[in-house]
């Protein structure tokens, strides 16, 4: 367990009941680097981001935020993270500005120009109540609000969910934005493969879980290849390509987060 | 301490519209004299106004309850706090806060119109005490917060805790009562009323902190935070319960030695054994009542055997209940109750005991009814017509004699054998008379009337023997003698006690002619209750007395 790690999961297991939501799970999140956590529907992502945000107690293992354990330091770490969750939950009836200011009145750190110019940038009138914004609006404000106190972590838990292309891409823009101004820490839960597989450096993939597979992005894209074989009919064959030979009149291509996904963790993989 | 007033405003914010419904409640009060018929227009405003800011109060006191924290987590809602630098305690206590001030400030605006139809009628429509009518409209609005929350918590878990809870409740309310019941049994209402106070306070602050660690350790998840509630509030209450039990436990610890004050006994004629009631030394109000220094239900009546072995008493048989049942409690047993299953529903009066105790008397709604202790049959009874009963004993077990003055004299005999009731003697007066003194073995009687003349009758027939002195009385070896002073009984042969007003008690040696023994200061504790028996009583050489400070203490003039 590095010192270096914004975050560090050790065998988490979650239980609801008899049921096992994630089980034995341990992560590493280096300083400056964003982590895709993938997974089907299901699959544990929300049960783990839960704990990870010291909102829910693990049944085992342990979790610590900058060196701190999350349940017992939860108030002090969260000054440190912004947080874009799964579902809008701001209260609806309150306007984004007055939104923002109640958030100034909680953080030490709180910069409300910051909010004020992202508002702006995604064209967000600040008096409009949080309840009357569309989805993507309101995950634009949430996103908003967790990066106006700056923080070292940011924790998106499914942030593209229900968004159009346009909303989602500009979500990404505004994190890879504030990763290039701060180079701050992001931990992403998502079903946008595509849209994470530009920015992430390591992904961790959950099934049923279990984290079945947890790799550097781009140790995992020379490890998955796509291999063509001209004279036959194209097909795909997923295999660990360092120790394929492969016949020296293929065509290798790399494969796409997208495809990686569904064969490790689709229907019918092998985990 | 920031967050929660930071929070404690965004719940206002949120919530401000029942500020509005609290202003529509105003309005409907404010119209009041507007409806025809309304003669007093501002007693209808208050009026109105109190029920509508009194409904609104507690049923918006009921529904924050209910929602302010459950709903938010159940909607998840509440992991908006929870990913913020805020703690628990800070989003409990801010939304408490929200809730009071919506609670306190909704309620003003409701009873704004009776304040401006004035504040005299205010005072009048709520009799006078402004401050106990909102204290009880307070108390009301926090139970019903804390209840709805609590439940509400409860059921939005869907967890089969909510078993556990129910059962938690039953034991504590089963403890509460174990703990009320010595209470009750003692006549300690002041004891009640400071555990009741007490246990109220501890109810609430538990409810408080329960509330506090259910964010605080339960967070956002539904049945975390219910087992967490719950948690903190039944040890918390445990807690309580503990402590009163303690405070119910040093309360009822107390021992005759503790007695003080306001004391009776019932003294038997021989040995130590003596039925003592009355204050205790700091423990409030509490009054028990003791037998051969164990503790025993509250004594209405009770007649010792000569031997001071045995005693027949009226014990109250639930602290709720003015039922009264007849008990015998021997000596050889610890003074142990057994029940004779002869229960009085209402107040009796007179109840007397033959001397072997198999017998009593007892006057329950104008019906005299003698029964046998030991099988509690009924050997008969009747019915007193127009006639106060002035003294009864029973010459035999099988033999009641009752004197009845209606205003005249009678002498009557019940016998149980053939239930039959004869009628031995009459003394026709115009007034009722004012002293009946009968001899030991029930043969001669002195009757003294109102006019303060005194008059030695045969006791079976009524019929004048001779004159006799106002203050002569019998001793038990048959003696009409001359005793100056109120008597108190005679405690050796010739040896009678008397007591004199200003709080002293003496003995007066019949053969000496004068008082043998004094004990200044020394007043009897013994209950002041006529027994009906108009014979001479024998009562023990050492007995309990009350000096002037209020101390218990023992007495015996014939060693003094």
């Amino acid at each position: 367990m590095s010192s270096d790690n914004i975050v560090n999961i050790d065998g988490l297991t979650v239980r609801y009941g008899r049921k096992t939501a994630v089980d034995n799970v341990t992560i590493a999140v280096p300083r400056g680097s964003v982590y895709a956590l993938l997974g089907r529907n299901g699959a544990g992502k929300s049960s783990l981001v839960r704990c990870l945000l010291g909102q829910q107690k693990p049944a085992a293992g342990a979790i610590r935020l900058f060196g701190e354990d999350v349940w017992r330091r939860r108030a002090a770490l969260m000054e440190r993270v912004g947080v874009v969750s799964e579902d809008a939950d701001a209260p609806p009836e309150m306007p984004v500005a007055a939104l923002s200011r109640f958030c100034a009145r909680l953080y030490a750190r709180w910069d409300d120009k910051l909010v004020a110019d992202r508002l702006r940038r995604f064209g967000i009138a600040p008096e409009t109540r949080f309840g009357d914004l569309s989805k993507g609006q309101k995950k634009q404000v949430s996103l908003a609000l967790a990066l106006a106190m700056s923080p070292d972590l940011l924790v998106l838990d499914d942030p593209t969910l229900g968004l159009d292309v346009v909303a989602r891409k500009s979500l990404f823009e505004e994190v890879i934005s504030e990763l290039a101004d701060r180079g701050i820490t992001v931990l992403v839960t998502t079903h946008d493969l595509g849209g994470i597989e530009t920015l992430a450096d390591r992904i961790g993939i959950l099934k049923d879980g279990a984290l079945i597979l947890e790799e550097e992005m781009e140790a995992l894209k020379s490890r998955f290849r796509r291999i063509r074989y001209p004279a036959a009919v194209a097909r795909a064959v997923v295999s660990n390509f360092d120790q394929v030979e492969a016949p020296v009149d293929a065509e290798v291509t790399p494969m796409s987060l997208e495809e990686i996904f569904i064969a490790v963790a689709g229907e019918g993989a092998q985990s | 301490m920031s967050h929660a007033i930071a929070i404690a405003g965004r719940e206002v914010a949120e919530k401000r519209f029942v500020f509005l419904a609290a202003a529509a409640f105003a309005a409907i009060a404010a119209i009041m004299p507007l409806i025809p018929g309304v003669h007093d227009g501002a007693e209808a405003v208050v009026i109105t106004a109190t029920i509508l800011a009194t409904a609104f109060a507690a049923g918006l006191a009921a529904i924050l309850g209910a929602t302010i924290v459950g709903r938010d987590i159940a909607a998840g809602r509440m992991s908006f706090y929870f990913a913020r630098p805020v703690g628990g305690a800070a989003i409990w206590f801010g939304k408490l806060a929200a809730a009071a001030v919506l609670v306190v400030v909704s309620f003003a605006i409701a009873m704004a119109p009776a304040l401006v139809a004035g504040p005299m009628t205010v005072k009048r429509i709520w009799s006078g005490s402004v401050v106990d009518v909102t204290m009880v409209i307070a108390v009301a609005a926090v139970v019903l917060f804390f209840l709805a929350h609590a439940i509400g918590t409860m059921i939005r878990s869907r967890s089969a805790l909510i078993a556990a809870d129910f059962a938690a409740a039953a034991i504590v309310v089963g403890i509460v009562w174990l703990l009320v019941r010595p209470l009750l049994s003692g006549h300690a209402i002041q004891a009640i009323l400071v555990l009741g106070k007490a246990l109220a306070w501890a109810l609430l602050a538990a409810a408080v902190a329960a509330g506090a660690w259910q964010l605080i350790d339960g967070r956002s998840e539904r049945r975390r935070s219910h087992r967490a509630f719950s948690t903190a509030f039944w040890a918390l209450v445990a807690v309580a319960l503990i402590a009163a039990a303690v405070f119910v436990g040093w309360i009822v610890s107390a021992s005759p030695s503790d007695l003080h004050g306001r004391v009776g006994a019932i003294q038997a004629p021989q040995g130590d054994a003596a039925i003592l009631s009355g204050d205790t030394v700091h423990r409030f109000d509490y009054r028990p009542t003791f037998l051969g220094g164990r503790h025993i239900n509250t004594v209405a009546w009770a007649h010792f055997a000569r031997d001071g072995q045995r005693v027949v008493t009226m014990e109250m048989i639930s602290p709720l209940s003015p039922a009264r049942e007849v008990v015998t409690r021997d000596a050889a047993n610890g003074w142990r109750a057994t029940p004779t299953k002869i229960v009085f529903r209402q107040g009796v009066w007179p109840a007397i005991a033959s001397d072997d105790l198999s017998r009593i008397a007892a006057g329950e709604q104008d019906i005299l009814t003698i029964y046998d202790v030991a099988s509690s049959r009924v050997l008969g009874s009747f019915k007193p017509h127009n006639a106060a009963i002035r003294g009864m004993f029973f010459p035999t077990p099988d033999v009641l004699r009752v004197y009845l003055a209606s205003p005249s004299l009678d002498v009557v005999e019940y016998d149980v054998r053939t239930r039959t009731l004869q009628k031995l003697g009459h003394m026709e007066s115009a007034k009722p008379i004012a002293g009946l003194r009968v001899s030991p073995d029930g043969t001669r009687a002195v009757i003294v009337d109102r006019d303060h003349k005194a008059m030695l009758c045969d006791a079976r027939t009524l019929q004048p023997i001779a004159p006799a002195a106002l203050s002569s009385r019998f001793l038990l070896d048959g003696r009409l003698v001359d005793v100056p002073g109120r008597d108190l009984g005679e405690i050796a042969p010739g040896k009678v006690l008397v007591w004199r007003e200003g709080g002293s008690t003496d003995l007066y040696d019949v053969s000496a002619g004068k008082i043998v023994a004094r004990g200044d200061g020394l007043t009897p504790a013994w209950f002041e209750f006529w027994t009906g028996d108009p014979r001479p009583q024998q009562r023990n050489p050492n007995g309990y007395f009350l000096t002037k400070d209020g101390r218990l203490t023992r007495w015996n003039p014939l060693s003094s």
